[in-house]
């Protein structure tokens, strides 16, 4: 019987602009988590390690990173088979052939340079199918040559399983039955950053950190048990994940106060919270002075978790406060300051409706003045806004 | 607010106190000459109700009476909103403010110090400053309705917020609340945070500029470290086209050293079938030359016999022919003789007749010159006789001497003239009409000569004279003598002797005595002359071609010389000559013109046997010639074949078979070299050339291998001293602090978008209202202009705060400024300014107007007009106070006076 782990997409070097304030932690998080993945290999007794393709971001991944990563990889015990794929492809530049990585590799690590079998162990051959392009219309597993099924065979691959809307004809498509066809043990794929499985013997392990908030069943590995030729493979998932990455969507119809209550409960379920990074995705309808109490709410958050970022595109907020609506009343200026917004909203495009319209039946601004707006490239956004600004002042007078 | 009554002291030139007390509540009038103190009077008020008791500082020390240290106290009375008051106002030594409210018969202090100070200043709608006195723009009412007008104040903005709350309310105009005010001054200090309130531009301090400066640094940092990444690309794009080049130029190699492998094989193989060709080239080409040399002395032995059997044909051909020819010649030779004797005899006959014809001819022209001789001798004689005629006509003529026409006309017209000078004088001279009673003898005398005339009862003396006088002769009795009187007459008689004299002178060169005379004279020789010219005519048509009667004699001589050289000739006597008989020169010329058609055709039938004979003689020459030529030819033949046969002992059959066994040889060899040249290849000759060419391409490919190998090299080298530079990770960085910036940008942006909105329309609807608001005022001022300049289109035009923008003298023009016009017009129109802004500020209450001279430059027409309204306004709504050193100018208005000049 062997055992071995099954990992994929580390994508070291990961830029990570979509959370850019805290960047350098969601790298150093990709280190830890190979650390803790490896130490999870060998903890299982593992017999070796292979990495399904992805291994770094990207071929230009600057030497720092790939020091730190054969320092890693240097301290197992276990060999590590590595599969270049479409973000480290075997090109002229690949990060494989850098004297950095090539003349300093850890002799426990090896990359797979071409498809030649590897007997990792005797009766073990491992089939790899490097990438040597960024993209390619090619089954990455279609030139593995014919081989005994008397040995454990592990093919190694890296791309798109041809599974109707999920693959692109230029995405290395594989074809479904590759296992089956090169009577394969195990098929260890890597691409796609959750957890997939065709039959029972071809997987994706999925990253085993998430590089963002819609990727389901990620932030594992598989550790593949096999007891011999044509046995069946037992899969068991390792999570191996150090964020955690957390998307949730709330509707605001139950109002704000219901959203904190909801949210403050939710967030005391995490274990570690400075470890979660949110997305939290609001719709419906917020009160004008909702703002200050989201705000509110986003620094409560902020001060608990790694990254808050509260998505507020799909709501429709008021704009007008209370204490403005009383202003407009009593004040005559003030009244005729928001007929001329409203107007203004109108004639560029967006009509305001959230504003009373007994308070904003003015003429508005005169045709001048509005022709002077219009070329100065004002937009019915900058309305809008311009109210929430004189609610904020309304509330200094 | 009106006034009941001021009380200063220590103020300027007031040292001691001065009061003046019961104020009219409508109109006041306080008069005194210059630097009296009337405008310290207002200067007090002002200081009173616009300033704090305790104002420190230089200004207020200017205040103290010249020269002391005295300090002002200012007391006044006065009443608003219905109450009466009192204010005692002490500065600087005696700083107090005290207020009081009159409650029956006295007063009870309502407030003092600086509470006193705050409750008059809000009467007053007025500011205080933070220290020091008060500007004008503080005021409030005072700025609008105390002060001094003058143009500073109009030109700079008055209106005050309280001001413009108070001018509201009076005109009924939109409310403009001070939490307006504060909001306008919140969306003012949000603006300025960011704009430049001057420009309107982003302002470099501004949080924006800053993020957006860096935002911009970041970007062009990311763009460096992303050009130097793309450039890595690039490279990294190079080096797989090189990699990939490389492979395929070693690919290339490889096929080429093959290739050059098997051409090299082939080059050999090929050198060695063209050495043996070279040498069965050179065996065929010797071979060629045997044959070719037996060849040539086998022609040569062909064609020396075909010329020797050629010739000697010919040669038989040519005698054959000659023989023919012989007897040809020697008959025509016959033929030539006898037709030469046969011409000969013609020419004589031909000879003979001619000299026939020519006697006869001469004979014949003789005669006609006879005759023609004769003609002229007729010519000749009729010639003669009319020159002896004509001769005769011109004596005749010559003998009178004849007049001109010039001078006939002439001699005329003096006739004419003394003709016309007689009646003159006629009419001029005397006249006698003498009737005696009885007879007798009596000479005139004039001057035209004597004339006697007998005279009686029976014969009147009639006597016209032209002369001056006339003389009349009485035989025996004397001479007496009758004179003209007239004074012209001599002239005319001057004149009449002259033209007297000019006719006298041509009559006498042509020797007549009257002009009858001359003309007869005149006529006489035309007569003649026209005798002369017909004679000279008919002799001209004689004489014919010739121009004289010598030239037509001469003829005749010339032509009778030429007629005895012909007789002479003819051998025969001019008298003979008619007589002589003439041959027919007809039948003579017949006869000659036959003779030489039979000489022309004998001469041509001679010609023709000539040529023939010329013919024949000429191929016999040729005939003969030939032969020579051929039997010439024939011999060298024979000794030109001698010698092409000498190599063969003159075997000529030896030769042939010589010459067989070469053509065999040579074949033979041919075929050899062919056989040996189509085992060639047929790209034989490029072969060689094609394998160098290779080799030199496998040469150079070689070292563009090695050349790539090294680019390669290099390009690795780049892209691995790149990786030390961990750009990809500062790419990652700067990104993700660029998103940071982008979007505090953003919403920075987003903020500063509104609120520039925010800002525009705010300050929009600001002046919108304030406009709103000081409309009414404008229409007020302009009712009271009109009124006054009683020009309706004259229109003054004031800023939304009430300052003065200028007049306006049509709708379509701009408002001119207030300088443009007199200083009693400019005065005229801030006076009523100032009048409209009281009736606003009057609506609740009667208010106190300070009027400073107001009208010292007005016309007395538009002085009225404003006195007249100064007058309702008072009676209306307004407590006036009118301060003037001019009091006889307001002399018709009602009210208090004061003289101050009198309580001082």
């Amino acid at each position: 019987m062997i055992r071995f782990l099954h990992t994929a997409d580390w994508q070291i070097g990961m830029k990570a602009r979509h959370v850019a304030s805290v960047g350098d932690k969601v790298r150093a998080a990709r280190l830890q988590t190979v650390r803790r993945l490896l130490n999870a290999a060998v903890e299982e007794q593992a017999d070796f390690v292979v990495v399904a393709g992805d291994t770094f971001e990207d071929n230009q991944v600057d030497n720092r990173m790939v020091h730190k990563l054969m320092s890693i990889m240097e301290q197992c015990p276990l060999p590590i088979y590595i599969l270049p794929g479409n973000h480290d492809p075997l090109t002229p530049d690949s990060i494989y052939l850098r004297p950095t990585l090539a003349g300093n590799l850890p002799s426990n690590v090896h990359i797979f340079t071409n498809p030649d079998p590897v007997e990792v162990l005797p009766g073990v051959i491992l089939l790899p199918a490097p990438n040597f392009t960024k993209k390619s219309t090619s089954d990455p597993t279609a030139i593995w040559p014919d081989i005994s099924s008397d040995t454990i065979n592990i093919g190694v691959a890296h791309g798109s399983l041809m599974i109707e809307g999920r693959y692109q004809a230029d995405d290395f498509p594989i074809a479904l039955d590759a296992a089956e066809r090169q009577k394969l043990d195990y098929l260890a794929l890597g691409h796609w950053h959750s957890l997939f499985s065709v039959g029972q013997r071809t997987y994706y392990s999925g990253t085993p950190e998430p590089t963002g908030f819609d990727e389901p069943g990620s932030g594992c590995a598989l550790l593949i048990s096999i007891d011999g030729p044509g046995e069946e493979p037992k899969i068991e998932a390792l999570e191996t994940g150090t964020l955690k990455w957390v998307r949730w969507e709330y509707d605001l119809g139950a109002g704000i106060d219901e959203l904190r209550r909801w949210v403050k409960q939710r967030v005391e379920e995490f274990g570690k919270p400075e470890t979660v990074l949110l997305r939290l995705v609001l719709a419906g309808h917020l009160p004008s002075d909702g703002g200050a109490q989201l705000k509110e709410l986003s620094e409560w958050l902020a001060a608990r978790l790694l990254y808050v970022d509260i998505d507020t595109s799909r709501v429709l907020t008021q704009p007008i406060t209370a204490n403005l609506l009383n202003m407009a009343r009593s004040q005559p200026f003030v009244q005729a300051l928001l007929s001329d917004l409203k107007v203004t909203a109108e004639v560029l495009g967006q009509p305001l409706t959230d504003l009373p319209p007994e308070l904003t039946a003015g003429t508005g601004p005169s045709e001048e003045l509005l022709n002077e707006i219009i070329k100065k490239g004002f937009l019915a956004e900058d309305a809008a806004q311009a109210i929430r600004v004189l609610a904020g002042l309304s509330e200094e007078v | 607010m009106l006034l009941n009554s001021l009380q200063v002291a220590g103020l300027r030139c007031f040292r001691n106190p001065v009061a003046l007390t019961d104020f009219d509540e409508r109109l006041n009038i306080i008069f005194g000459p210059n630097e009296t103190g009337k405008s310290t009077l207002v200067w007090g008020l002002i200081l009173a109700f616009c300033n704090r008791h305790d104002v420190g500082g230089e200004q207020i020390l200017a205040y103290r009476p010249w020269g002391t240290d005295l300090s002002p106290t200012i007391e006044v009375e006065f009443t608003a909103g219905g109450k009466r008051y009192r204010l005692e106002k002490g500065f600087l030594d005696q700083a107090q403010c005290i207020l009081s409210e009159k409650a029956g018969d006295r007063y009870l202090r309502l407030a003092d110090g600086k509470r006193a100070d705050e409750r008059v200043r809000e009467f007053m709608l007025a500011r205080f400053p933070a220290r020091g006195l008060a500007k004008g723009s503080d005021w409030g009412l005072a700025h609008l309705l105390w002060m001094p007008q003058d143009k500073e104040r109009f030109a700079s903005p008055s209106l005050s917020r309280h001001m413009e709350d108070h001018f509201r309310q009076a005109v009924g105009a939109t409310l403009f609340t001070s939490r307006d005010n504060r909001l306008l001054q919140l969306i003012d200090d949000r603006y300025a945070a960011v704009f430049t309130p001057k420009t309107g531009q982003i302002s470099a301090k501004s949080e924006l500029n800053q993020v957006r400066t860096q935002r911009r640094k970041l970007e062009a940092e990311l763009k460096e470290a992303r050009d130097r990444l793309e450039n890595i690309s690039v490279k990294s794009s190079q080096l797989e086209t090189k990699e990939k080049q490389l492979y395929q130029y070693q690919q290339a190699i490889q096929v080429m050293e093959k290739n050059l492998t098997l051409l090299t094989a082939q080059v050999e193989t090929v050198k060695e079938l063209k050495s043996q060709i070279t040498t069965a080239e050179a065996e065929q080409k010797a071979a060629v030359e045997t044959w070719r040399l037996l060849q040539q002395d086998w022609d040569q032995v062909q064609a020396w016999t075909k010329k020797s059997q050629d010739a000697d044909r010919i040669m038989k051909d040519r005698e054959k022919e000659l023989a023919s020819i012989r007897p040809l010649v020697k008959k025509l030779q016959e033929q030539v003789t006898a037709k030469q004797v046969d011409i000969v005899d013609l020419t004589k006959a031909l000879k003979s007749t001619n000299r026939k014809l020519t006697h006869a001819y001469k004979l014949k022209q003789s005669q006609d010159l006879l005759t023609e001789i004769n003609k002229i001798k007729q010519k000749y004689t009729a010639a003669q006789q009319l020159e002896k005629d004509i001769l005769n006509f011109q004596t005749e003529l010559s003998q009178k001497p004849v007049p001109t026409l010039e001078q006939l006309q002439n001699a005329q017209q003096q006739q004419q003239q003394i003709e016309i000078y007689k009646g003159q004088a006629r009419a001029q001279g005397i006249q006698v009409d003498f009737r005696p009673d009885r007879d007798f003898k009596i000479t005139v005398i004039t001057d035209e000569g004597k004339e006697e005339h007998s005279v009686g009862p029976k014969h009147p003396l009639t006597v016209t004279a032209t002369g001056a006088e006339i003389q009349l002769e009485i035989a025996n009795v004397g001479t007496f003598t009758i004179k003209s009187g007239a004074a012209e007459l001599k002239e005319i008689l001057d004149q009449l002797s002259m033209a007297k004299d000019r006719l006298a002178a041509i009559l006498q060169t042509c020797q007549v005595e009257s002009v009858a005379d001359l003309q007869a004279r005149y006529n006489w020789a035309q007569k003649i002359q026209q005798q002369i010219d017909n004679l000279k005519l008919k002799q001209a048509n004689i004489l014919g071609d010739h121009d004289s009667i010598d030239e037509l004699k001469h003829e005749g001589i010339v032509k009778n010389q030429q007629l005895k050289q012909q007789c002479q000739e003819l051998g025969i006597n001019i008298a003979d000559l008619n007589a002589a008989l003439v041959a027919d020169t007809a039948e003579l010329e017949q006869q000659t013109k036959d003779l030489e058609i039979k000489q022309d055709k004998a001469q041509k039938e001679l010609e023709a046997l000539r040529k023939e004979l010329q013919d024949k003689l000429d191929r016999q020459r040729t005939l003969e010639q030939e032969i020579n030529e051929h039997q010439t030819l024939k011999n060298t033949a024979g000794e030109e074949l001698k010698k092409c046969l000498a190599n063969y002992r003159g075997d000529k059959q030896q030769l042939e078979q010589s010459l067989k066994k070469a053509q065999d040889d040579k074949e033979q060899k041919t075929r050899v070299l062919t056989q040996l040249k189509n085992q060639l290849p047929p790209d034989a000759d490029h072969l060689e050339r094609t394998a160098a060419r290779q080799k030199t391409e496998l040469v150079k490919k070689q070292q563009e291998t090695f050349s790539l190998r090294e680019e390669i090299a290099g390009l690795r080298a780049e892209i691995n001293l790149h990786s030390e530079e961990g750009l990809y990770s500062k790419i990652g960085e700067l990104e993700e602090k660029h998103e940071i910036v982008q979007g505090h940008y953003r919403w920075l942006a987003a903020q500063a978008q509104a609120i520039k909105l925010l800002y525009q329309l705010a300050h929009a609807r600001h002046e919108a209202m304030l406009t709103s608001l000081t409309d009414p005022i404008r229409e007020g001022i302009n009712d009271l202009v009109r009124h006054v300049t009683d020009r309706p289109n004259r229109r003054l035009e004031l800023a939304a705060d009430l300052s003065l923008a200028g007049i306006n003298i049509s709708n379509e023009e701009l408002p001119q400024p207030i300088d443009a016009f007199s200083i009693g017009t400019q005065e005229q129109m801030l006076l009523l300014t100032r009048l409209a802004l009281a009736h606003f500020l009057s609506a609740d209450e009667r208010q106190l107007v300070v009027l400073d001279d107001s009208l010292v430059n007005s016309d007395s027409w538009r002085r009225q007009r404003i006195l007249n309204l100064l007058n309702k306004a008072a009676a209306d709504r307004m407590q006036l106070v009118i301060l003037t050193c001019h009091p006889d100018m307001y002399r018709e208005l009602p009210g208090k006076r004061y003289d101050l000049a009198s309580l001082m």
